[in-house]
């Protein structure tokens, strides 16, 4: 279980990296949750599990950012901007991760 | 990056992993409904967030290794997808709705509260 915890912390650093090469909220949480999409359909052993969702993919996406993101809008004052883009912000990665699963399955 | 902001940077991010591990495997609330730790998580992360910004990160190299580093990886946007995603698969469009609904006003809360509390102190 050691090995799988330093595993962990690799594939955050890895994320981490990624993610501030990157620099873009929603590229990362579309890149993010199509291979999150097309992981989740595969049966992974617990340790890859944990490598892969909790390590890696939670790392490379980012709430904080998302939150960021949102209140430099909000702070611009316009709550309809606001309110559309944060709806298209989570449908459209709902949508990827939904193509991600189904790639993966049609692969499979 | 020199070498002693990669530092802040790694140690951020290994404190963020840890802490998210342990409260998404140990806490347990239950204030009679049902607040996922994957939530709970954010919820302290927006909160964290709040405060650094009433902090200035964006003017302060350190604060800003913090967020990248430890804000970025103790909160998690793809497991607040993949809750949403469940829900979808389930066909339980309602629940979703008001799920993130719920979760972005309360991480907005929670970041105002946050903001709030470190102008008092300042």
């Amino acid at each position: 279980m050691k090995i799988n915890y330093i595993y962990i912390l690799l594939a955050c650093y890895a994320a981490t990296f990624l993610r501030v090469f990157l620099n873009n909220n929603l590229i990362v949480s579309l890149i993010g949750s199509l291979f999150l999409g097309f992981f989740i359909s595969k049966r992974l052993s617990l340790s890859k599990e944990k490598i892969i969702l909790s390590g890696f993919f939670s790392c490379f996406t980012s709430f904080s950012g998302f939150i960021y993101f949102l209140y430099k809008i909000l702070n611009q004052g316009d709550l309809m901007k606001f309110i559309i883009i944060f709806n298209f912000f989570i449908i459209i990665n709902l949508l990827t991760m939904y193509l991600g699963f189904w790639i993966s399955r049609k692969i499979t | 990056m020199d070498n002693k902001s990669i530092i802040i940077f790694l140690f951020g991010s290994t404190f963020g992993l840890i802490l998210r591990i342990f409260i998404q495997n140990n806490l347990k609330i239950n204030i009679g409904f049902n607040i996922q730790n994957t939530s709970i998580v954010n919820f302290i992360a927006s909160f964290f967030l709040g405060i650094l910004v009433a902090l200035d990160f964006i003017n302060n190299k350190i604060l800003f290794l913090f967020y990248s580093g430890f804000l970025g990886c103790f909160s998690t946007f793809s497991s607040f997808i993949y809750q949403l995603f469940l829900l979808f698969q389930k066909r339980k469009f309602i629940r979703l709705f008001f799920h993130y609904i719920e979760v972005i006003i309360i991480s907005f809360f929670c970041f105002y509260l946050g903001n709030y509390f470190m102008q008092l102190i300042k």
